[in-house]
């Protein structure tokens, strides 16, 4: 530790593995590889992890990664509902660092999502017998939605997305047409992106709408892919090191109906998740006006367009619009998603977003924007904002 | 795998529904004190948390389609038979959002945002589950509140 260190909480380190449809290793192998990456890239060892906050969903858990590097955990935690965690960890990380609970903790998600267990289909949440009896209140999946069919992640987004083309007025050529600016345009990063899944796919709008009709109105193309693979972040306390980057605000939110996958409660553009945003603005002392780019969540394309209203990059009902007329790329107002997201570039829920948002920080990304100052991550109601590094 | 069927889990805090949908009747919750309507069933009121003053009673079963999905690609082996399938949300008169589907048989191709429904209840086949499924309402709203039929089709 140097006499610079401060107590304010830095993500010091990223790691991941190769990014694969079918990774040939075992989840416990990947989390312990990326971990060692991000230690590698924070100049330190694995000996120095006191903390570890990884998903609920994960099938590696700390007690593995103890007896994988020898040693002893001052902080154990993890945080549900998949993707809504991804940022949740990092907060956590944040409030653990800063309280002095532990020094060096370790956030990560390893998943063969796609050799393994898929989680675009039901087989998780519904086992295969004559009679499948539905339970529990959630939706998709529970006994008020899997009998009607509603069973995927993807079926409740396109009912959000049927929803937003309603409040907004479109018809279901103009969404499919926006919808289409956000598939292509995260291709695009994803295409000089080395490691992105899709690296050498290139998509067209034309592309997109020849896509096959999944859930109506969602194509093909506007989904995540499933793929293997781990992401690691190392939060510290910040060395006053360049790499280092400042994790200036973190928030976690789950109101009613809030958890990442959900159909009773409102879109994520209404006002309630509004709020919620401009109070993460608020703790960081910035406004959307202050974002040089944007890592928003993107399970769907939708979901993108949802997140652009509610973080502020444009007014309810007119993302849509502001995609067309200026796209995601990089001499749009906000870039978003700019490795090619979990659209493109691979689906490790989210924290191959965090990494991202700390690449364009340190001014090492794949595509990088100009002088970022401030980047914000997203996943569920929560969110993260980076200090870009001077 | 074709002859799967998707039934609902009935529980203590459950069965008022389901028993109602055998019934031919929309069930939902409602607490006496704050006059909330409440679906999925909760505990307690949402508002003043209270358990006592949750009630249930007979909704319309008037409502209105609030979003929807054609499903043409199927996330499980049960539904591979279903394909193409619609899935609505539809809000019901008495406030809360509820999941269903046009009625079998009368699937159309398109259920507009905002289309009025009635909802109609249909037996899962070879159990003893029934659903409610939504019809287009009769235009005249007098006509809407008769119409609903116990089915064991």
């Amino acid at each position: 530790m140097t006499a610079g260190t401060s107590t304010v909480a830095s993500v010091l380190g990223i790691g991941q593995t190769e990014f694969s449809r079918d990774s040939g290793r075992s989840e416990w192998e990947l989390a312990i590889e990326a971990a060692q990456a991000a230690c590698v890239d924070a100049d330190l060892d694995p000996s120095d992890i006191d903390g570890l906050i990884s998903f609920t969903y994960d099938n590696t858990d700390a007690a593995m990664l103890t007896r994988s590097f020898g040693i002893t955990l001052r902080h154990v935690s993890q945080t549900p509902y998949g993707g809504n965690g991804a940022t949740a960890l990092i907060a956590q990380a944040k409030a653990v660092v800063e309280a002095g609970v532990a020094k060096h903790v370790l956030c990560f998600r390893s998943l063969n999502g796609r050799s393994g267990t898929r989680y675009g289909r039901a087989e998780r949440t519904l086992a295969p017998a004559e009679r499948i009896v539905a339970t529990g209140d959630r939706a998709p999946g529970g006994a008020f939605a899997a009998p009607y069919g509603l069973l995927a992640p993807g079926q409740v987004m396109a009912l959000w997305a049927s929803r937003y083309a309603h409040e907004a007025g479109l018809s279901e050529d103009q969404l499919s047409d926006a919808l289409g600016e956000i598939a292509v345009g995260q291709r695009r990063y994803a295409n000089a992106n080395p490691s992105a899944i899709f690296r050498d796919r290139p998509l067209s709008v034309a592309d997109h709408h020849a896509g096959r009709m999944i859930s109506r109105p969602l194509r093909m193309f506007d989904f995540a892919m499933e793929s293997d693979g781990s992401v690691a972040v190392l939060v510290g306390r910040d060395r006053g090191v360049a790499r280092d980057v400042k994790i200036i605000a973190a928030s976690e939110a789950l109101p009613p109906y809030g958890e990442t996958i959900a159909i009773y409660g409102p879109l994520r553009n209404s006002a309630l998740y509004r709020e919620l945003a401009r109070d993460l603005y608020r703790s960081a002392q910035c406004t959307p006006e202050d974002i040089s780019v944007a890592m928003l969540y993107d399970a769907t394309t939708i979901s993108v367009l949802l997140q652009m209203e509610q973080y502020g990059f444009c007014e309810p009902g007119s993302a849509w619009r502001h995609v067309q007329e200026q796209g995601i790329g990089p001499t749009a107002s906000t870039p978003i998603n700019t490795q090619g997201g979990h659209l493109s570039e691979a689906y490790v829920h989210g924290l191959n977003h965090i990494s991202e948002g700390v690449r364009q920080a340190r001014h090492e990304a794949s595509t990088q924007i100009e002088a970022v100052a401030r980047v914000l991550v997203t996943s569920g109601a929560g969110g993260l904002i980076f200090g870009g590094i001077e | 795998m074709a002859d799967q069927v998707i039934v609902p889990e009935e529980t203590e805090l459950t069965a008022p529904y389901w028993q109602g949908a055998r019934e031919g009747e929309l069930r939902i919750q409602r607490c006496g004190g704050c006059d909330v309507a409440v679906h999925p069933p909760q505990p307690v009121c949402p508002r003043c948390h209270s358990a006592e003053h949750m009630t249930w009673e007979v909704a319309s079963g008037r409502a209105e389609v609030y979003a929807a999905t054609v499903v043409e690609h199927a996330a499980h082996p049960a539904v591979v038979g279903w394909l193409p399938y619609t899935v609505l949300l539809v809000r019901l008169d008495e406030g809360p959002l509820l999941i269903t589907a046009p009625a079998p048989h009368l699937d159309s191709p398109d259920w507009p945002i905002g289309t009025q429904v009635q909802l109609s209840f249909v037996a899962v086949a070879g159990t003893d589950s029934v659903l409610p499924y939504a019809v287009a309402a009769p235009t005249d709203a007098s006509d809407a509140a008769s119409s609903r039929h116990p089915s064991q089709a």
